[in-house]
């Protein structure tokens, strides 16, 4: 059994338009590049987890609650709102929009934006006709609301500011909503709708987690609207609405680390966003046309599934239920006749099948040649030419 | 890679070009794009914002344009065309490189506009300016 290619897992090496794997056996160590692309700068969380810009073609390792980095890997998002962090050009409905020069914010950017209820229930808004699946979310703080509440195409959720929970949801368009901690008392919390109503986006500061009455104060950055079932990476905006574009990583690997007759393609990816399209991390030919390739995918079902076309037939496809959060560990083994899917330690599929590739597989690939990008962050990948045993299998993927 | 801003007559006449720049039909019977360029459609952009009373109720209501507005990042592989071929000596050393000219693609270009500053979308970290075809 040999590791023939090694990425990430705490060990990476990127520049821009490049990011490296390797092959270290015998100690000789062997550099195995991706061509790496986004024509637009991009936001990430640094190892100091604070959010910096970095420019085009910057691979972006994602510190956020990962000492050892994940890369992360996004689709094209334009944030709609046209001043995300000075909510002073917002509306306000019985609310006050200050902007706070020296409000240290989860960036290495000062200032932020205060929003004080002026009667009970005062709130900030934007007008917004909703265009099907759309994602509002913000940064933000207590100040004198321990609660916040976001409101989206006439529905609603209340967040817990202090310690990061969701507490109430009122509306039946919500497809997901989330809190994340960002340190120094700051949470990125989010709601996710599926409407097309003509309506509003808000944010209340809340008397509690089910109500915004009272006159309360809570600190704001970084806003965000975009059209997709789940936030993205924080885009900036001052006067426009601004696009990131997508985020390209291909052509990592060759024949020589790649078998194409067995193996194993291991990798340790994130788990939680519900996309709506499919999602693949690909060992594929070197035609990049979806003939000949091995993937490991997300469905649009949110269903784990394990793909692989030889000659241009696809001879499996296989679902399994996904009930995983956070990080998860999969290895997918291939030999005609002998494949498995591990999942977190436990062998979740086994299946006989037969298959035979037509074109050598060459490369590992966010993009599969069939329309599936792989938006994910990825935290480790491994390749093995050999296909490992259960043993083997289930310590490499136990958590 | 460069920007370009379009006005169409309608989303309808937009999307039709969109189209036309390639599509395929993946295993779910899906349509996905072929080309590699970033679409993004801006639509009815707000001319004159509207005026709306405290509890959010329309007062004036905004001037939209009539136009259906789209802003592009487009793919070099989208947008160039060879002109001429690279002329390569026995030993396969450049004698003439290639020619190569960049543009709108076939039927685009009548529905270009060119506009000072961004305007109300732009790509993140990238000036319209120096970019623009």
């Amino acid at each position: 059994m040999a590791n023939t290619l090694k990425f990430g897992n705490g060990e990476w090496y990127g520049k821009k338009d490049t990011i490296l794997a390797y092959n270290d056996e015998n100690n000789n160590y062997k550099p195995l590049p991706f061509d790496f692309s986004r024509a637009s700068s991009a936001t990430r969380v640094n190892k100091a987890g604070l959010i910096e810009t970095v420019g085009s073609g910057e691979p972006r390792i994602d510190f956020k609650d990962n000492t050892k980095g994940a890369l992360l890997l996004e689709p094209s998002r334009t944030n709609l709102i046209t001043n995300s962090n000075n909510l002073t050009t917002w509306n306000g409905a019985a609310m006050t929009r200050t902007f706070v020069d020296d409000l240290i914010n989860p960036s290495s950017v000062l200032g932020g934006s205060k929003l004080t209820q002026t009667s009970s229930g005062g709130y900030a808004w934007l007008s917004r006709t909703f265009t099907g699946n759309e994602t509002f979310s913000a940064f933000v703080k207590k100040d004198s609301s321990n609660f916040a509440r976001l409101y989206a195409a006439n529905n609603t959720v209340y967040f817990d500011i202090v310690n990061g929970t969701i507490e109430t949801e009122v509306g039946s368009d919500i497809t997901d909503k989330s809190i994340i901690d960002y340190g120094n008392g700051w949470f990125r919390v989010s709601m996710s709708v599926n409407s097309t109503a003509a309506s509003y986006v808000r944010i209340y500061p809340a008397s509690s987690g089910s109500s915004s009455s009272g006159t309360n104060s809570l600190f704001v950055y970084g806003t965000q609207l975009e059209q997709g079932s789940y936030a993205t990476s924080y885009i900036p905006t001052s006067g426009s609405a601004v696009t990131r574009l997508a985020d390209a990583c291909n052509n990592g690997g060759n024949e020589q680390v790649i078998n194409s007759t067995e193996g194993v393609f291991y990798a340790e990816v994130e788990n939680s966003s519900p996309s709506t399209s499919t999602r693949g991390w690909v060992l594929q030919s070197s035609l990049n046309n979806g003939s000949d390739l091995i993937s490991i995918r997300f469905n649009s079902s949110q269903l784990i599934n394990m793909y692989l076309r030889a000659n241009s037939v696809t001879t499996i496809n296989v679902n399994v239920s996904n009930t995983y959060n956070g990080f998860i560990k999969i290895a997918l083994k291939y030999k005609s006749g002998e494949n498995s899917l591990w999942i977190n330690g436990v062998e979740v599929h086994s299946n006989s099948t037969t298959f035979s590739f037509s074109n050598s597989l060459s490369n590992l690939s966010n993009y599969d040649g069939l329309g599936n990008y792989g938006y994910f962050n990825i935290k480790d990948t491994k390749l093995y030419n050999t296909a490992l045993t259960d043993n083997e299998l289930q310590k490499l993927t136990t958590i | 890679m460069r920007i370009a801003k379009y006005e169409f007559d309608s989303r309808e006449a937009a999307q039709s070009k969109i189209d036309a720049l390639g599509t395929a039909t993946d295993e779910d019977g899906n349509q996905y794009p072929t080309h590699k360029s970033t679409i993004v459609q801006l639509g009815n952009i707000v001319l004159e914002q509207g005026e709306y009373d405290e509890d959010g109720e329309e007062v004036t209501a905004p001037v939209l344009s009539e136009g259906w507005h789209i802003d592009v990042c487009w793919n070099d592989a989208d947008i160039t065309t060879i002109e001429q071929e690279a002329v390569l000596d026995e030993d396969g050393m450049i004698v003439t490189p290639e020619v190569t000219s960049v543009d709108h693609p076939y039927g685009w270009k009548t529905y270009a506009v060119d506009i000072e500053g961004n305007g109300v979308h732009s790509f993140f970290g990238l000036d319209y300016e120096s970019h623009k075809i």
